[in-house]
């Protein structure tokens, strides 16, 4: 119904708790329902990415690249419809990489936890939400699937439910970005009120035509606000230093790594397919936020004493790239901003994930008891210097082409504003270099043992040892070989034939 | 040539280095592994010299950035060929002398991964075809010297010097970046060959910033005024390492992006007056500086610095002689620079300290290194016929033979005081009596075979290179009959400012620090102006502190910033708000409604 990436993924989250349940019913052990759901989830999430990258040569295969499915009899701009077009298949296929680890990783990391049934399905949800947002062709599918994806987060952020701090984290995640989700819908209802439909496409068309009101401009500045609190624009990013660490790392992975993006991936949608540029002049205001977020982001990581919340707030900072990227308008600069979505994905990902097994190794999130531990336990010490030297934009890793490609767009942009927003983008790197390496790197690695960390004496978990070795692999070969992920890119980047298409494709000719 | 040898002379190291951590359960295996490959991928980097002869250099390039168009590649000439010889050459020497020096040192693994992927590194650079590529490198040497200078990672000045070479080299770095994309926007390319001819049709002033930006690069890099601060902490790492990065990698990178990009720019006489400027002055600062430190290593990385600030001068000349002298001093120094820090590295590994004061009167001990280190020292000085002579003799020549008379009084009172710094640390730590610390030792080990190797081959390297001018000549220049047209009398001139600096420069220290007959501790203090002049200099002209102060602002201002940031839901909430309200007053002001 749903194309077989979304169907595969909604039938493994049904399939999940009844195995669970039948697991917990006929096993006496914790570890057989962990290990069925947590298998479920991997095989699940593993065929959604097949199914993916089918639907790539499939769309390789189409007169305009974009693939429609109609979700009903009625065709649009009437009825709902999921488009795929390579904006949308890169984005859910940086979702799908970054998940199939963190469940590989989960499989081991929920021991712990109560009621692995339950972290499972939400999460087989969560990715479900992503995708579905991601290919949703109408605003009503978009904001269904994005509440899918919300209240997934909001459950896996207070899943360690018998912690005070979870608890106020979620709620206070969950009482933020339920306000900026209201104040998106109220956008996309004025949307539907000039325009009189929902269909992205037949929303694109007819604004084509009409001139600008006051209503359509609050319509934008409710749609960038509902979605950039959860794409983390500054001053709506406060959940997110809350979030991230109360959460299982696991799961900070997934909401720094991909969902905080998937917000991002809403705005550039919207702001440069449904507002054009040209028309409602949003790129100097986003300029604006752009520079504000990077800036506050890498200011307020440079004195934590929370690893999490130190990457949690550095991930506000990469946002902000993304942000500035897209402000350009140009080629390069938008390809960067997709590219970096990439990049910090797997970064960030990787980044949460070995710093999750540092915790729960040594039993505490402070950077100063963490101290050298990744010294001691190598196998993870060296992916997570690859994340971070990846994120603070060192080749030959992969976040330095995101960089690069930003940098040159906003030259490319030439105008004084961007080549400023260039040289204020470039002080935030070298002053996330100040955190990432004098903090991140000389504490967790070079510095000497704590106490805490001399008395562990664990060994490391194979599965979750896998899962970030074979992320800084992606790392680093995409680092070395940046084509296999731009020949994407390249497609995916939107300029104005490609609207056309877009348009040109769901409405048909008419 | 060697098949494919202009890519397998760096592929062939970083590969090693990749493979040298799988090799780590045997310390012997990994030795020998290693000095067979830096000797192969040096192998390949000679073969490729007699190429330069040849009509047509061969280059392949590859498709890797679909979105710049930027294919990678190799570019082969003389520039490259010579500098990747250079970086292999010495690398090797550097990786055989290591096998003794770092014998005792548990971390063997990733010493000698670090190693191969610092030369490798650096061969990728001088060998890379266009700027985004040669960029790649330039941040792979950077974070090589970056986990190298804090090898010994025990020690917390160690840690720290080098997460400090890391950043501020990266602040260069961040200029490089900018510069490489206003020259990729207006040009629409990145590649080096076809730079020289798109930059034609821009604007001067735009081609004078891109120039300056790129050379941003170079100084962060090449440790130049003003940011130098983090070469003479470098000195916490081994010596072997402090003479990679010296003589053969990491520094000598700026020199060479100067040269590189030297076609590119030099319509600029804005840029070539800056770099000139800038090496002159480092050149400067750098031998006042080292006339005061007491840590043999600093003295070093002090001269390392001055002399490429003559590198820089030379570049900046404008003229084809210009960059020629600036490559043949490159060499020289290359050659008598690694000498010396391995030199002094056989002397720090035997008697544990780098504090010249608790040195003296070694040339009894070690009479081999003695032998070695003063030739070292004499090249440095440029005393005939020692190849430092010719070459910086070459370089004050040129100055004063295009006419600028600033550079070269300014680079011929910098000669003076390099002749004394010199002889000071040569005194200090060879002659006189032996200090306190060397009489209670009990125990030195003497160096052994494999570090005498280096120093022999690269002695002789002394000796013999300083001849080799018109070889040189013809190497850089195959094609073109290229001569340096040095009037006779101009000659003279730069044969009496040599003589005059080495006597001028000599006849205090000998007074100072051999015969000892004036204390210079009494000098200093005799009054407030020469104690202050001692404490500047000792400071390194305050940038460390300043750059210390600044980056202690910017803590302090993070961390007032964070009561900005409450925690508190309701206003998390009122944010939103107030959000919505600016996003209207903006979208209003600037968005055209």
């Amino acid at each position: 119904m749903f194309t077989n990436i979304i169907d595969t993924l909604f039938i493994y989250a049904i399939s999940i708790p009844v195995a669970g349940y039948l697991c917990k019913k006929l096993f006496k052990k914790d570890d057989i329902e962990r290990i069925v759901t947590g298998l479920l989830t991997l095989i699940g999430i593993g065929l959604a990415f097949f199914y993916l990258y089918a639907m790539y040569r499939h769309l390789q295969g189409l007169p305009l690249m974009i693939h429609v499915e109609h979700l009903l009899e009625v065709s649009p701009p009437v009825a709902s419809c999921l488009e795929i077009d390579f904006l949308g298949l890169f984005v859910a296929g940086t979702a799908l990489t970054l998940s199939l680890f963190v469940a590989l990783y989960s499989i081991q990391y929920v021991k712990e936890y109560e009621n692995p049934t339950a972290y499972f399905t939400l999460l087989t949800l969560m990715v479900t939400g992503i995708i579905g947002a991601v290919f949703a062709g109408d605003l009503f599918t978009l904001f269904v699937f994005w509440e899918l994806m919300s209240l997934s987060a909001y459950f896996l952020v207070a899943f360690k439910k018998h912690t005070w701090e979870a608890i106020e984290a979620s709620f206070k995640y969950l009482v933020m970005c339920a306000a900026g989700n209201l104040t998106a819908l109220y956008g996309i209802s004025l949307l539907y009120g000039v325009t009189g439909t929902l269909n992205i496409a037949g929303v694109i068309y007819t604004l084509k035509n009409t001139a600008l009101t006051p209503v359509l401009l609050l319509a934008l500045i409710m749609i960038v606000i509902g979605f950039g609190v959860e794409g983390s624009i500054v001053p709506l990013h406060t959940w997110l230093p809350d979030a991230h660490p109360a959460a299982p790392s696991s799961i900070s992975a997934m909401l720094s790594g991909i969902v905080i993006e998937t917000g991002g991936y809403v705005l550039i949608r919207m702001l440069t397919y449904v507002f054009d540029p040209t028309i409602y002049h949003w790129q100097m205001i986003m300029l604006f936020l752009a520079i504000i977020t990077m800036t506050t982001g890498n200011i307020m990581a440079l004195r934590q004493e929370d690893v999490k919340r130190l990457l949690a707030y550095s991930s506000v900072a990469q946002m902000g790239y993304i942000y500035f990227g897209l402000s350009t308008l140009t080629g390069t600069g938008l390809a960067g901003s997709l590219f970096h979505i990439f990049n910090h994905a797997m970064g960030k990902g990787l980044a949460f994930l070995a710093v999750g097994i540092l915790i729960a190794l040594a039993g505490t999130r402070n950077i100063d008891e963490l101290s050298g531990i990744g010294r001691k336990y190598k196998f993870i010490g060296v992916p997570l210097t690859i994340a971070i030297l990846s994120l603070c934009g060192t080749p030959p890793l992969s976040g330095f082409w995101s960089e690069l490609f930003i940098i040159i767009g906003a030259v490319e942009a030439k105008t004084t504003p961007f080549i400023i927003g260039a040289l204020i983008m470039l002080f935030n790197v070298v002053l996330s270099i100040g955190y990432y390496m004098f903090v991140v790197f000389k504490k967790l690695i070079w510095n000497p043992y704590s106490p805490t960390v001399e008395k562990v004496t664990e060994r490391t978990p194979v599965l979750m040892t896998i899962s970030v070795w074979a992320l800084a692999l992606i790392i680093v070969i995409v680092g070395i070989y940046p084509k296999i992920v731009l020949d994407i890119v390249k497609l995916a980047v939107p300029t104005s034939e490609r609207i056309a298409e877009y348009i040109a494709a769901i409405l048909g000719s008419s | 040539m060697l098949p494919h040898a202009p890519w397998l002379s760096w592929i062939i190291p970083l590969v090693g280095a990749a493979i040298v951590p799988l090799l780590s359960f045997r310390r012997r295996l990994v030795e020998a592994f290693s000095v067979i490959v830096a000797f192969t991928a040096a192998a390949f980097a000679f073969s490729m010299i007699p190429e330069v002869f040849k009509a047509e250099l061969p280059v392949e390039k590859h498709i890797w950035l679909p979105i710049l168009n930027v294919k990678a590649g190799v570019i082969l000439d003389p520039l490259s060929i010579f500098m990747a010889s250079v970086a292999t050459g010495i690398g090797a020497l550097c990786i055989l002398y290591s096998i003794a020096y770092m014998s005792e040192h548990p971390g063997y693994t990733r010493y000698y991964s670090l190693m191969l992927l610092f030369v490798g590194g650096m061969t990728g650079l001088v060998m890379a075809s266009n700027m985004v590529q040669l960029y790649i490198f330039w941040e792979v040497v950077g974070l090589c010297s970056c986990f190298l200078i804090g090898f010994y990672y025990d020690q917390e000045k160690a840690r720290h010097a080098g997460l400090k070479a890391f950043i501020v080299t990266r602040v260069g770095d961040a200029s490089l970046m900018i510069g490489l994309a206003l020259l990729y926007v207006s040009t629409g390319t990145v590649d080096f060959l076809q730079l020289a001819n798109a930059v034609k049709g821009i604007d001067m002033g735009l081609l004078t910033i891109t120039g300056l930006l790129v050379f941003g690069g170079a100084i962060g890099k090449s440790a130049q005024v003003p940011l130098f601060v983090w070469l003479p902490d470098a000195m916490e790492g081994p010596s072997t390492v402090s003479a990679l990065i010296h003589a053969a990698t990491m520094v000598k990178a700026g020199v060479y992006l100067a040269a590189r990009t030297f076609p590119i720019f030099s319509a600029s006489t804005t840029w070539l007056l800056f770099v000139s400027w800038i090496g002159a002055i480092t050149a400067f600062m750098a031998a006042t500086m080292a006339m005061v430190s007491k840590d043999i290593k600093r003295v070093l990385a002090y001269s390392t610095m001055s002399q490429i600030g003559y590198m820089m001068t030379a570049v900046g000349i404008g003229t084809m002689a210009g960059i020629f002298a600036s490559q043949f001093h490159l060499m020289s120094h290359a050659i008598f620079k690694a000498l010396l820090f391995l030199a002094a590295g056989c002397i720090i590994h035997s008697i544990g300290t780098r504090n010249m004061d608790e040195m003296g009167g070694l040339k009894d001990v070690f009479p081999l290194v003695y032998i070695t280190f003063l030739i070292g020292a004499f090249s440095l000085a440029g005393i005939p016929p020692f190849n430092g002579f010719w070459s910086k003799g070459l370089i004050i020549l040129e100055t004063i033979n295009e006419g600028f008379y600033g550079l070269a009084i300014l680079s011929s009172i910098t000669a003076i005081i390099t002749v004394f710094y010199t002889f000071r640390m040569l005194f200090l730590t060879f002659h006189g009596e032996k200090s306190e610390y060397v009489k209670k030792l009990k125990h030195i080990h003497m160096p052994g075979i494999t570090m005498y190797i280096p120093l022999l081959v690269l002695a002789a390297g002394c000796i013999i290179s300083g001849f080799l001018e018109h070889n040189f000549l013809e190497f850089m220049f195959p094609h073109e009959s290229f001569h340096l047209h040095i009037p006779e009398n101009l000659m003279l001139i730069e044969y009496t400012i040599s003589f005059l600096a080495i006597v001028i420069g000599l006849v205090p220290a000998y007074l100072l620090y051999f015969r000892k007959t004036i204390s210079p501790e009494k000098i200093v203090k005799s009054s407030s102006i020469t104690y202050a002049l001692y404490k500047l200099l000792e400071n390194g002209y305050f940038f460390d502190k300043f750059y210390y102060s600044l980056s202690y602002a910017v803590r302090d201002f993070a961390q007032s910033f964070r009561k900005t940031h409450t925690g508190v839901l309701s206003n998390n909430m009122l944010a939103i708000v107030a959000m919505m309200i600016i996003l209207i007053i903006l979208f209003i002001t600037f968005g055209g409604v």
